[in-house]
């Protein structure tokens, strides 16, 4: 009889069409890519100061969430909060953003770097950088130390223990080394990045993290994106973490679309998003990320990072509309360079530098002369710093990699085909010296 | 298409074989124990899980992680979430793959927690019967568009319990109260039982248990009069009724079964073994909505996933030197306690070899049993009665406050302490309960210190 009752009350609601959709008063559609972790807490914070008022998540990656933010009333989103300062860029350019209040304890550059709109359409909400990831303590039965450089990475001792990011693959990579190429100059930058990845192992996600990897041991250096090692090591994982001598700053961002639904709604939430009490929640173990608010900063442990303070603040000077342009020719270089003849690179390099041993044993000019010209080969870049901003090669960046690929592919076979009878004619004792 | 999942899921485990591991006699796990106390100590691989399998794992914790997203999406791999759901990853339940909580008060949302509804009456396999238009729990959430089912608030009665020796604990029990119920009322015979989640590693070890195993500790229960019995439950994988292990009223009989049904519960996502999506009749905009897949979740996908919560470590028990601690696991012991959260169990064979003859101390005896009237929800499944609870496991229990930020015990997370949880034992567990109530407090205390080296 029950059932009977129950099946009445269906065909009446059948009957009468669609369910009403009664909807909450209060909420705010915010979408976003972070963890759930970061949105877990913030969502609690959030509702706990707002009584009433539900928090209501969106996910999508930054590629994703533009065609859908771009389609007609952007699907009721009214916050969007994410690291994609190229998507918040192109909103704005398009006029769906709203403007953002005013708040003038929250700094809208670093150093000379613009972190939030200067229209106030969005604002950055966190910070993040880049550095080392290290297992202590297998470093230190090998008598290493965490690199504390990135000409660091190059060096021997180093051969086959870090692990390095494939930016075409790994969504933090291209900024750090566009940092790379824009503080140390592009040839020079490129000189580093290609000497550091001879030494490594490629990092592309689908499995471990660089932080699983490099807390099992399975190697002992993790470049890395700060808050992936700095919450790792908050949750307990046994490695430290090293801002190396170049770093500069990732901000995410937020900002309230124009089509916005619950527009007073998602004025708090981005409101409490700034605030100290939010900006607090970045130092959660599970988040460790850097605050936007300077004031915050006394009562996170940042790591000792504060990208406020002038002393790093001076020093962070960088194009980030260039970088944008040149993001794919970037990635598609360093594939060519690095990612697509890694074990011909690794073999340049261990042959490199076991010549410049040699050399400096034996105080052959001959071999050192060789093998700076086989280090310069390895590092050679098909596309100069001029070259790397024009229009052009963007946008066939990846029908040139097989052209750069051959000429890249000659200059290290020369090389090495320079260095080996030079060191064929070493003595193996002397050899087997020289690689130790 | 049912065994396709089975035989994604064998397939991971085919190919190899593992030696004997040294095992500590004393590890809460067996040889996957971890000495870890950490926050991460819930999400660690097996120290015996063979290296060929380790990327599926890492694979599966992605999958456990990620934040599903609302079809159509480019990211196809991880889209169709949806049309409604509770939470949009299995990690937003799960945090840390710890145990969930409820809300404090009225106005905070279940985030960590679900409420199951049925109706009067059985399912053609003898399971709970859905609600005909809220289906069988309550889904609080939707994609842009459609409505989500409703929401579900909790109130707290308090009332003051005083030990014989004169110590107040307060107990509380929730009122489940809805609200925007976008299609139509429950229906005043409308049968509900909230429940946080439970955590979610070593559960590999407990599947290894061997069916014979529960029979006989339900006899060695029966025996004892603790009730212990075993539920029999539809098993869709195996089309067959089967005995139940997992969920907190032993209603499922796998991890495959456990975790499908969740995607699609919890997350609206399908897979092979539940292929249509979550939407009652009355649900139109539900029915209409796109969908990412037939099914959404590839058997490779919810392969890895399992496997994934088969092979996380269990952490080693802590303190067990302390001799506080051991005054305590007397106390235990002698209150009867051990007749239910039995200590040790001996797995027997999986298709993950390293499961397999195993002593491990999960404290469990995977059984049902009649916990009486206050913790009772009126609602049937299978076998179980409204009055049945699992007895759930108590290994890593010491460490759920360091790793979520919370206590929360029993079924519906009302106790904030274990005194609170033992004083709500009652039916086959009242005498245990009377023996705690009557001990003196240095035993008492003694006790709770035991259970927080666990």
């Amino acid at each position: 009889m029950r059932v009977a009752g129950h099946l009445k009350a269906l065909l009446a609601l059948l009957l009468a069409g669609a369910a009403s959709a009664g909807m909450a008063e209060g909420r705010v559609v915010v979408l976003t890519s972070y963890p759930q972790e970061t949105i877990s807490l913030f969502e609690a914070a959030f509702e706990k100061a707002n009584p009433g008022t539900r928090l209501e998540i969106v996910w999508r990656m930054p590629r994703d969430a533009m065609p859908y933010l771009l389609d007609a009333g952007s699907h009721g989103v009214d916050v969007y909060w994410s690291a994609s300062a190229r998507n918040y860029a192109e909103l704005a350019a398009k006029d769906l953003l709203a403007p953002l209040a005013a708040d003038p304890a929250l700094p809208e550059r670093i150093g000379r770097f613009p972190i939030s709109d200067p229209g106030l359409r969005y604002r950055a909400s966190e910070i993040a950088s880049y550095g080392f990831a290290c297992n202590e303590s297998k470093l230190r039965a090998d008598r290493l130390t965490c690199p504390a450089t990135w000409a660091d990475l190059a060096k021997p001792g180093y051969a086959g223990r870090i692990l390095l990011p494939v930016p075409s693959k790994v969504g933090f990579a291209p900024l750090m080394y566009e940092i790379l190429l824009q503080k140390l100059g592009w040839e020079a930058g490129w000189k580093v990045i290609a000497e550091a990845a001879a030494n490594s192992v490629l990092f592309v996600p689908g499995g471990a993290f660089i932080t699983d990897r490099i807390g099992a041991g399975e190697e002992d250096v993790g470049v890395t994106i700060d808050f992936f090692a700095k919450s790792a090591i908050a949750n307990g994982a046994p490695m430290t973490f090293v801002y190396p001598d170049v770093i500069g700053f990732s901000p995410a961002h937020v900002a309230i679309l124009a089509s916005a639904p619950h527009p007073d709604e998602a004025h708090r939430y981005v409101e409490f998003l700034l605030s100290e009490e939010g900006q607090r929640i970045l130092a959660h173990p599970d988040i460790r990320k850097l605050p936007v608010r300077p004031s915050a900063y006394a009562a996170v442990d940042a790591g000792g990072l504060n990208p406020f303070d002038p002393a790093r603040s001076a020093a962070f000077d960088y194009d980030m509309a260039a970088a944008q342009k040149r993001q794919a020719l970037v990635n598609a270089l360093f594939d060519a360079m690095v990612s697509d003849r890694h074990a011909g690179l690794r073999e340049l390099s261990q042959a490199i530098q076991q010549a410049e041993a040699l050399a400096q044993q034996r105080g052959d000019a001959n071999l050192a002369s060789a093998a700076g010209r086989a280090r310069s080969a390895m590092s050679w870049v098909p596309v100069s710093a001029m070259e790397s901003i024009a229009p052009d090669l963007q946008k066939n960046a990846g029908e040139r990699a097989v052209a750069w690929g051959r000429e890249i592919d000659a200059r290290r076979e020369g090389a090495l085909a320079e260095l080996r009878p030079l060191l064929s004619r070493t003595d193996p004792p002397a050899l087997a010296q020289a690689r130790r | 298409m049912t065994s396709r999942a089975r035989v994604a899921l064998a397939a991971l485990c085919a190919g190899w074989a593992l030696g004997a591991m040294a095992e500590a006699p004393s590890a809460a796990g067996g040889s996957s124990t971890i000495p870890d106390a950490t926050r991460e100590a819930f999400a660690q691989p097996s120290p015996a899980l063979p290296r060929q399998l380790r990327e599926s794992f890492f694979l599966g914790r992605s999958l456990f992680r990620q934040v599903w997203v609302v079809a159509p999406a480019m990211d196809r791999d991880v889209s169709g979430l949806g049309p409604i759901f509770n939470r949009p990853s299995c990690a937003a339940c799960h945090l840390k793959n710890g145990r969930g909580r409820a809300p404090d008060h009225p106005a905070e949302k279940m985030s960590t927690m679900l409420v199951r509804l049925s109706i009067p009456g059985i399912d053609a396999h003898g399971g709970p019967l859905p609600h005909p238009a809220y289906g069988d729990q309550l889904n609080d959430s939707a994609n842009p568009g459609i409505a989500a089912e409703g929401q579900a608030r909790i109130t707290w009665q308090e009332h003051l319990e005083t030990l014989p020796d004169g110590e107040r604990v307060s107990l509380r029990r929730p009122l489940v109260r809805f609200s925007e119920l976008a299609y139509g009322p429950l229906g005043e015979d409308v049968l509900v039982s909230p429940r946080i989640a439970p955590p979610v590693f070593g559960l590999g070890l407990l599947e290894a248990v061997p069916e014979s195993t529960l029979q006989e500790l339900a006899a060695h229960s029966q025996a004892l009069g603790l009730g212990g019995r075993l539920n029999r439950v539809w098993d869709p994988s195996r089309r067959a009724m089967v005995v139940g292990r997992f969920g907190w009223k032993a209603n499922s009989a796998s991890l495959l079964t456990q975790t499908a049904a969740a995607f699609l519960g919890d997350l609206g996502i399908t897979s092979s073994l539940f292929p249509d999506e979550n939407c009652t009749m009355v649900q139109a905009a539900c029915s209409a909505a796109p969908s990412a897949g037939a099914p959404e979740l590839s058997d490779a996908r919810l392969a890895v996933t399992i496997l994934y919560q088969q092979s996380i470590a269990v952490p080693a028990r802590r303190d067990s030197g302390n001799p506080k601690v051991a005054r305590g696991e007397r106390a235990f012991a002698s209150a009867g306690c051990v007749g239910c959260h039995v200590p040790e169990l001996l797995t027997g064979g999986h298709p993950l070899p390293f499961l397999s003859g195993q002593h491990i101390h999960p404290y469990t005896d995977l059984l049902l049993h009649d916990m009486g009237e206050g913790l009772a929800d009126h609602r049937p499944d299978f076998l179980a009665s409204g009055r049945d609870w699992r007895t759930p496991p108590l290994w890593g229990i010491g460490l759920g406050e360091h790793i979520n930020g919370h206590r929360a015990f029993l079924h519906d997370g009302r106790a904030r302490t274990y005194a609170e949880a033992i004083l709500w034992h009652d039916g086959d567990a009242g005498p245990s309960r009377e023996a705690f109530r009557a001990m003196g407090k240095a035993d008492r205390d003694a006790l709770l210190e035991f259970l927080d080296s666990l």
